[in-house]
């Protein structure tokens, strides 16, 4: 008996520490696989930035990370430009692989993959409504979509 | 029976401390591994650029001191080679805080210029003065740069050591030594800043160059157009006749200004379609709504597209290509060139500009269009800078060019301009040859007789793509 309430308690102890833990962790619904490519990396960091966006918004910033990839001033690979450190919000707090892109942010990332660039070139984006580096609004805007921002 | 109660209670709560210490101790130990491990990567990207850098500056000067091509193209590749690790290190020895795109395009820039020197050699071109001048000059800039980054490396050494996160490390921040450390690493990065900022950027023709980068589109024909007749033009485009929910316009500054049009259904789909306000072209159009399943097959997909764009006044565009997308190929994406005559002493010739390609998107279960894309074909089509001449280069003599276990597979070569970068084209015979299983499109240049470009053509049941 006195083993068995031990036991209990201190399972409960775990369970306790391990939730209030992973409350503040990406949960991973879909790990990343070796097969996964730039196009599923691309619908990824469209669901991370982009969710809640018109579909307009979300080809956009496909787009963006399309641009950088041709821009000097970014890696040359998707891949690259995604995982640049602190390039983009949703890479650094693992929101990318909290779940699965729609089917909607598939066709945007892949519209975007196609050349379809709503923001003529642009290599950056923002939320204007949201607390940014001042140094940011130093870049020409473009356009914008949505809650988003688009500049070169 | 109470005092076995309270007993308990202090076992449970003895218990749990216990286990909570060896958690938060684990969860101490892996945290500080991580710390290890990224301080590390962080570490050895910083070093190793060091070593590119130096290898990319010792590589240009003995591409400078080399009197033979070949040598010369051996050391300009691997000074691009060089480059390419440096722009890869840089992205992850970067300091918090630091802005490190001037490092970075100034590295990029110099490897475009020292593959494009190379490329010239290649085509049995010399390089001139003034272009081994700015490479003389490029190479000053790498020097610097290759100095203040072995300092900023060796203070990278000198800053806190992972192994001494927590406590240590607070203790370390009292002394201020932590902060100072810190403080030499972000003072290097942003001395590297300053330095390739100053560089100016070296005039020349490639990717990179700031001629390429930016590129500006045709000015539209027509009058400028208001945002009314955008949204009338935007809603009979894509969907005519629909009625939708909401109707919003925005605008695009850039290449094309233009309204955006974003028309709202019930369901929360849009069609967004992209007016130039100067003369009132369609520059892209999409339409969000989901589609079904195939049901419509691949040639009734091509009339549809070919019936729409005739719809939208393009008479005589070619197909050269679909590609079917999405995860059940419920969509096919088709791509068109306009073509042009030009011509010679043999009669005109039929040249393709692939350069004014547009797009058009199926949805295989309707015929419906749900994709248009035509910013190509306005930035370039009809540019006054192209001047189309009758080729040079006979196809005979293009072929004898080609290498000769190569089957050529088109019975003509096909005539076209193709683009090379940005704001360069060049017209060229096209090859469609075969090597093995592998299928091949070459290109030699009409004008000059030598091999352009060589793409590989990856052929399935979704399409064709070259890469």
């Amino acid at each position: 008996m006195r083993i068995k309430t031990f036991f209990c308690l201190c399972a409960a102890a775990l369970i306790f520490l391990s939730t209030s833990l992973s409350a503040d962790m990406p949960r991973c619904a879909a790990a990343p696989q070796s097969w996964y490519d730039e196009f599923e990396l691309l619908a990824r960091v469209i669901m991370g930035e982009a969710t809640g966006e018109p579909f307009l918004g979300m080809v956009a910033v496909g787009a963006v990370i399309v641009n950088r990839t041709r821009d000097p001033a970014f890696p040359p690979t998707i891949a690259g430009v995604i995982y640049d450190p602190d390039a983009f919000e949703s890479v650094t707090n693992g929101l990318i692989w909290s779940t699965t892109p729609t089917d909607e942010m598939y066709r945007a990332a892949e519209l975007a993959l196609n050349g379809y660039d709503p923001t003529y070139g642009c290599t950056f984006f923002w939320n204007p409504y949201k607390p940014v580096s001042p140094w940011i609004w130093s870049r020409p805007i473009v356009t914008q979509i949505g809650n988003h921002v688009f500049a070169y | 029976m109470r005092t076995r109660r309270e007993r308990w209670l202090l076992w449970a709560l003895g218990a749990v401390t216990v286990l909570s210490l060896a958690f938060g101790l684990a969860q101490y130990r892996d945290a500080r591994s991580a710390r290890i491990r990224m301080q590390a990567a962080q570490q050895r990207a910083l070093f190793n650029l060091v070593t590119h850098v130096e290898n990319l500056e010792a590589s240009l000067a003995k591409a400078r001191a080399s009197s033979s091509p070949g040598q010369q193209i051996n050391f300009l590749t691997s000074g691009w080679l060089n480059c390419q690790a440096a722009r890869s290190d840089l992205s992850l020895a970067g300091a918090d805080g630091v802005d490190l795109s001037g490092p970075r395009r100034f590295v990029a820039t110099v490897g475009d210029f020292a593959l494009v020197l190379s490329q010239k050699l290649a085509r049995g071109e010399t390089v001139t003065p003034d272009e081994w001048a700015e490479l003389a000059r490029l190479e000053e800039g790498v020097k610097q740069l290759s100095g203040v980054l072995a300092r900023t490396a060796q203070a990278s050494i000198t800053a806190p050591r992972p192994q001494r996160a927590g406590l240590q490390e607070m203790a370390a921040s009292f002394t201020g030594s932590s902060q100072r450390a810190a403080d030499s690493l972000n003072h290097g990065f942003s001395e590297i800043d300053q330095i390739t900022q100053s560089i100016p950027t070296p005039v020349y023709d490639g990717p990179f160059s700031e001629k390429n980068l930016e590129a500006q589109a045709l000015a539209q024909p027509g009058p400028l157009i208001s945002q009314e007749r955008a949204k009338e033009i935007a809603l009979s485009f894509l969907t005519p006749g629909e009625s939708f929910e909401s109707v919003s316009v925005g605008t695009v500054e850039g290449s094309i200004p233009s309204y955006v049009v974003t028309a709202k259904r019930q369901d929360g789909s849009e069609v967004a379609t992209t007016v130039a306000k100067q003369g009132g072209a369609v520059v892209m159009a999409t339409d969000s709504a989901p589609r079904g399943a195939g049901a419509i097959g691949l040639d009734e997909a091509r009339n549809k597209a070919m019936e729409f764009l005739k719809s939208k006044g393009f008479l005589s565009l070619e197909e050269t290509g679909w590609r079917k997308r999405g995860a059940d190929a419920s969509r096919v994406v088709f791509a068109y060139v306009p073509h042009t005559e030009v011509s010679g002493p043999g009669g005109s010739t039929k040249v393709r500009l692939y350069p004014d390609t547009v797009k058009v998107e199926v949805s295989l279960d309707t015929g419906a269009i749900v994709s248009f894309d035509q910013m190509n074909y306005l930035m370039t089509h009809g540019h006054p800078g192209r001047v189309l001449r009758a080729p040079i280069v006979s196809p005979a003599a293009a072929r004898s060019v080609l290498r000769p276990e190569l089957k050529v597979e088109s019975a003509e070569p096909r005539l076209c301009v193709i683009p090379i970068l940005p704001t360069t084209e060049v017209m060229a015979w096209e090859f469609r040859v075969r090597s093995g299983n592998d299928t091949y499109l070459v290109y030699i240049n009409a004008m000059t007789g030598k091999e352009q470009v060589v793409l590989q053509l990856i052929e399935d049941e979704s399409g064709a793509m070259s890469v």
